[in-house]
């Protein structure tokens, strides 16, 4: 291993032990609060109107906890789950009404997390880079990678049984909040906190042991080095993408088989009643259908961009600013643009209809007729992608080897040729890229429509996602929009695996 | 010569006539920024306001505490930056030039996390990022872009189109792969490092429901949201929002320029070769 | 990479995930969709609230736009992270009540200083669900039409009055049509078409029906009855017979046909009280002359307009609830409201306070907007969840008469159906 690869890994020891530390901490300040506030009120709720019977554990100060809030005997709910969590309801200072619920615990942060966690952290931290940085030094990999995971482990182990250990001094003690708002902040999952750190320390462990094997690496067949190596670049995004993607869509999936409010406690599981429920939407198709209309402005988008790059890809005076000019209609905030260009395709007033009235041509209500709104759209979605797309290819041009084209015109290849032969067959990898995302967020983007047009008139402008807008922020039914969203997800990913098809057969180096 | 000459002008002509297009509209945000309300509300509307009036700019500045939506959405955009640009170029580095077990099925995921529109992605990562006791902190709102499969594409369909003599000139001379990556890969994707950069500030300048859904204070508002807050149910302020839409254009385009320069050092660079 | 740059980095992940709040003492976090102006307004409450309640301080954390706001409370309700005080829009009182989710204010009313009985009871009205008031209503308006003085008298038109019917309305529409340059086009309208169903509710009111059976529990029985067909036959011929522009797609808060209203080209217009503060100046300096009127009613029905309230309510899991319900009573308490009328913004809901702004107003309008109070009806939105898809399905009922040419009686019918399928979930 060279001595820059040992600056990463031990780089990469810190952060991961500084990131631990950091979800642990926000972990345990915050997990599954809702659940537990909700409960609590609720358990509360229900034995308002009995006479309670104190059942707090021995070292509870009542007498401290009641003058605090003015109520002698708090009403105690206990925690169906055995132990781990003691709530009481809680009246306020005015003997109003019951405000929320304490969670009876003890100085938990103080105990558990105020010792148990710098101590951890400290131990993963300098024995971690030790055992991470040492005996790479000293060129023995496979000692650095066992004694790395064991190390780990020893830590998780550790954590997850000094985090078990501390629940019973979490129940028997009673916290006394600083303020009325603690009084609805129920103690966090501690199982769930615990699960999340081993996963951590395991990943982390194993993330060590990865490194050091590649190290260790050296004699092995150059394809499992390489595997190795391409694993390594592609480890960060790759757990991110776990984490905050792939995990929100299986949970997307999950939602759209059942019946899912926010706010209901029950969630039935429906099969694909929801997946029959748009299909048996006349609407659904109708939109699915201006999808793949709208989706035409990419390719043609793609091409007026091409030809706007090599415009301005001309050593002209000026042509910082014209690029500026181009690319500008991306930057500006859509719903902004969507309102000017709202007022330029205005039936009575817009700019459009003044042109063509000049020429003597009929005036078209652009957004107010079915036939013309859609490509209106399309029109506006290009005006404001042109530049994006501009920009794409002008970076794949300026990459292109000025040297490829100088010989080329030594050659005698006329400025066609040279496009034709040269540039565009090199440009062919940023073209698949452009088309391929861009097909996929043309299905994507929905503010030119809901500022522009609402989907109208007569849902000629309904799109997918708008309508998935629709089902779950207007009307609230999160569920159908889900079942909607993998459908359009299913969509997309036949649509791309044609593309990628055909692509894939006309160059080799896709 | 004159034939030149003609080609020149031909080519200013395409180049104004196009830039004609692309920023008529923009001149009427401009316009409609300087113009009284009322003056706003007439059939046809004027093109040009009678008296051009500055102060819809400081008003619609001061109306809301900009200045922090401006220095959230700078640390939004700084940090997403970040992320995709150093994710991006490791991950479309390994995808474009190793060969290893697991390849495509994995750019296929890649590309499979794509076809998910973020709306509908909202929730579920609302309620993760809640989860994580994240909401309402700088740290929430930054979480959910810090990687973007788009750019891991882009990256790799650049370095796919970037000739891959010189890093095997590197591997010969007995670089690591590390180092081939950071001192050979890195400087010749320069170009496509800085497009990605660029994109990815536009999307989080940009980014507007995010924000918005994981904001619980208003401490933490973006610019965007800003400029939206001009327009309500019941009620829109034309002249104020354009000003401010307006002023959220500067910082996009001083990254524009930045950025630009990094194209043309890219240039320098593939002259090198 | 130096150790330098690997501490610092470390360091600066460590202060970004552990960017966390203090707390001290109490934050009551308030939200509503208003605009910048009126969270200006409100402002003023908020520090008033503060200086009588040491240690407590008010946060306004506003979201412009309707859907996204609905959602985000919605949601930081269920995430039990509640805003302390939230503006709720009558037409939402039944999707919220429906998830339980908001506290019952009835109990506390007394104890806060709020006297149920001074606010107009219409407007109280869609707050109540069941025998729980979910809100205390801070503002409201009926749908109106506004008719611009200058164009009745150029066409020598008597000005309308209140409970005109529909054969009234369309001979002054037809009076007031004109090609006024004489360049063969007509560029002078006697109304718009506005597709929406909260514009065009109050029509079918007035003509004895409505858009559900009374129970609320279905669509078909009442919209699909003659009179709605027959109302709704009147308004898509506007536009067709020439009286009307071609409807506007778009949203209401674009603007076009106030553009054309205050530009004199327009001489009805059917809006609510929100467009005053707006236009208020321009009222004073004599640049219009508005005047307001109730939607026509047929022969031997009653007005009816939809009141369209707004009130503040407090999440049932606030960890604040004392406060919050304090602060929710605080602002729509007389002197607050007061400071709101004078903006012009809305009309007081506290009946005193209504009808002594309305005797300062010179114009006359706010009189004629506090006339349609006793024919104020409660909009289904607070006695029905789905309101929302109802809405989609009446904007398409009107695009299937005007844009796709389909029969009256089919696009009512259809409707129903649509409507009928919502309800029944």
């Amino acid at each position: 291993m060279t001595r820059a690869e040992t600056r990463v890994v031990m780089l990469a020891i810190i952060v991961w032990t500084v990131a631990s530390i950091g979800v642990a901490w926000h972990t345990l300040r915050g997990i599954d609060y809702g659940a537990r506030s909700r409960d609590a009120l609720a358990r509360a709720h229900a034995l308002r109107g009995r006479v309670p019977t104190p059942a707090f554990p021995r070292d509870l100060d009542v007498s401290e906890l009641a003058a605090l809030h003015k109520e002698e005997r708090p009403l105690v709910v206990d925690d169906p789950d055995g132990s781990e969590i003691v709530t009481a309801a809680v009246k306020d200072a005015d003997d109003w009404d019951i405000i929320g619920a304490v969670g009876l615990y003890g100085r938990w942060r103080e105990r558990a997390f105020a010792t148990a966690w710098p101590a951890v952290a400290a131990l993963l931290l300098g024995v971690g880079m030790f055992a991470g940085v040492r005996p790479v030094r000293d060129a023995s990999p496979r000692a650095a990678a066992v004694g790395g995971l064991a190390l780990f482990g020893a830590a998780a182990a550790a954590t997850a049984v000094q985090l078990r250990a501390s629940v019973p001094a979490l129940a028997s003690h009673a916290e006394l909040p600083a303020s009325l708002s603690r009084l609805a902040l129920p103690p966090p999952s501690l199982a769930f906190a615990t699960l999340l750190l081993v996963c951590l320390a395991v990943g982390g462990a194993l993330a060590l042991s990865a490194v050091h094997w590649h190290a260790a690496a050296a004699g092995r067949p150059a394809r499992v080095q390489e595997t190795l190596g391409a694993w390594a670049f592609i480890a960060p995004s790759l757990l991110h993408l776990v984490v905050f993607t792939i995990a929100p869509v299986g949970f997307l999936f999950w939602i759209s088989v059942h019946d899912w409010d926010l706010l209901a406690t029950d969630r039935p599981f429906v099969g694909l009643a929801h997946f029959r429920e748009i299909g048996a939407d006349p609407l659904f198709w109708r939109a699915l259908r201006n999808g793949l209309v709208y989706a035409l402005y990419v390719p043609a988008t793609m091409i007026a961009a091409l030809a706007a790059a090599v415009v301005l890809d001309q050593p002209l005076r000026g042509i910082k600013l014209l690029r500026v000019v181009v690319f500008l209609p991306f930057v500006a905030s859509t719903v902004a643009i969507a309102l000017v260009w709202q007022w330029l395709l205005h039936r009575d007033f817009g700019l459009l209809n003044v042109a063509l009235a000049a020429m003597h041509l009929p005036r078209v209500d652009w957004l107010g007729s079915p036939a013309t709104a859609l490509p209106a759209l399309m029109l506006v979605s290009a005006w404001s992608q042109l530049g994006y797309m501009m920009v794409i290819y002008l970076a794949g041009l300026q990459a292109i080897p000025t040297s490829l084209l100088e010989a080329a015109r030594l050659d005698g290849a006329s400025a066609w040729q040279r496009f034709r032969l040269i540039r565009w067959p090199l440009l062919r990898p940023v073209s698949t890229y452009l088309l391929l995302t861009g097909i996929i967020w043309s299905f994507h983007g929905f503010t030119l429509v809901y500022v522009m047009t609402e989907g109208g008139p007569a849902h000629a402008t309904d799109v997918l996602v708008y309508r998935i807008f629709q089902t779950a922020w207007e009307f609230r039914r999160f569920d159908v929009a889900a079942a909607m969203s993998v459908v359009l997800c299913a969509v997309l990913l036949a649509l791309t695996a044609l593309q990628w098809r055909t692509v894939k057969g006309e160059a080799a180096d896709v | 010569m004159s034939d030149r000459l003609l080609r020149r002008a031909l080519g200013y002509g395409a180049a104004l006539t196009l830039a004609l297009v692309m920023v008529a509209p923009f001149l009427w945000m401009l316009s409609t920024a300087l113009m009284d309300e009322f003056e706003v509300y007439q059939a046809p509307p004027p093109l040009l306001p009678t008296v051009p009036r500055f102060a819809n700019f400081t008003e619609a500045l001061t109306a809301l505490p900009f200045a922090l939506y401006f220095r959230n959405s700078l640390i939004l955009a700084a940090a997403t930056v970040t992320g995709q640009v150093v994710t991006a170029a490791m991950a479309g580095y390994a995808f474009a030039r190793h060969r290893f077990a697991g390849r495509t099925p994995l750019f296929a995921v890649y590309l499979g996390t794509l076809m998910i529109p973020g709306i509908a992605l909202l929730v579920p990562r609302f309620l993760l990022v809640d989860a994580m006791g994240l909401v309402d902190t700088v740290a929430g709102l930054v979480s959910v872009e810090l990687v973007a499969a788009w750019g891991i594409f882009l990256m790799r369909q650049y370095f796919l189109s970037l000739p891959r003599d010189m890093e095997d000139a590197a591997r010969l001379d007995g670089a690591g792969e590390w180092q081939v990556f950071w001192h050979v890969a890195v400087p010749l994707a320069r170009p496509a490092l800085a497009t990605v950069a660029l994109f990815a500030f536009i999307d989080a300048w940009k980014a507007l429901l995010w924000p918005l859904v994981i904001a619980r204070s208003p401490d933490l508002r973006v610019v965007e949201a800003g400029v939206a807050s001009f327009h309500g149910m019941y009620f829109a302020n034309w002249p104020w929002q354009m000003a401010a839409a307006v002023a959220a254009l500067v910082p996009v385009l001083v990254v524009f320029l930045v950025a630009q320069k990094a194209f043309l050092r890219g240039l320098a660079f593939g002259g090198i070769k | 990479m130096t150790p330098r740059g690997v501490v610092t980095l470390a360091a600066a992940l460590a202060i970004g995930l552990s960017a966390c709040r203090r707390d001290e003492g109490v934050t009551l976090r308030i939200t509503s969709w208003q605009s910048p102006e009126e969270n200006a307004i409100d402002a003023v409450e908020y520090r008033a609230f503060e200086a009588e309640h040491p240690g407590v301080r008010i946060v306004n954390d506003p979201v412009s736009n309707s859907s996204e706001y609905r959602e985000i409370v919605l949601t930081s309700i269920g995430a039990g992270s509640p805003p302390d005080v939230f503006l709720l829009d009558g037409i939402d009182v039944a999707a919220f009540a429906q998830r339980n989710v908001v506290l019952d204010l009835q109990p506390f009313a007394e104890r806060v200083g709020v006297q149920v009985g001074l606010f107009f009871p219409q407007v109280l009205e869609p707050f109540r669900a069941g025998d729980k008031l979910v809100a205390f209503p801070k503002g409201f308006t009926p749908m109106v039409y506004y008719y611009n003085r200058a164009l009745f008298a150029k066409a020598g038109v008597a000005p309308p009055k209140q409970g005109w019917t529909q054969e009234e309305f369309l001979a002054t529409v037809r009076a007031l049509t004109r090609d006024s340059n004489g360049d063969g086009v007509v560029d002078q309208w006697g109304t718009v078409l506005d597709r929406r169903l909260y514009a065009w509710q109050a029509w079918i009111w007035g003509a004895g029906a409505d858009i559900l059976t009374p129970d609320g529990r279905r669509a078909s029985g009442a919209l699909d009855q003659p009179e709605v067909e027959r109302t709704l036959t009147l308004l898509t011929d506007l536009p067709r017979l020439g009286y009307a522009p071609p409807p506007s797609t778009t949203g209401g808060a674009l603007g076009f046909e106030q553009r054309l209203f205050y530009s004199g080209k327009l001489a009805l217009l059917t809006s609510g009280h929100w467009m005053i503060p707006r236009i208020r100046r321009y009222l004073e300096e004599g640049r219009v002359q508005l005047g307001v009127v109730s939607v026509p009613r047929t022969e031997g029905h009653q007005v009816r307009t939809p009141l369209f309230a707004s009130g503040w309510a407090v999440p049932y899991n606030t960890p604040h609830r004392k406060l919050a319900v304090e602060l929710a009573a605080w602002m729509v308490r007389a002197d607050a409201q007061r400071r709101r009328a004078a903006s012009g913004l809305e009309i007081p809901t506290l009946m005193t306070v209504a009808y002594e702004s309305a005797s300062k107003d010179t114009t006359g309008m706010e009189m004629d907007f506090l006339w349609q109070v006793p024919y104020g009806g409660v909009p289904w939105g607070a006695r029905v969840a789905p309101y929302r898809e109802i809405e989609a399905a009446m904007l398409d009922l009107i695009d299937r008469i005007v844009v796709d040419r389909v029969p009256v009686q089919r696009a009512v019918r259809d409707a129903s159906v649509v409507v009928d399928r919502a309800l029944a979930r």
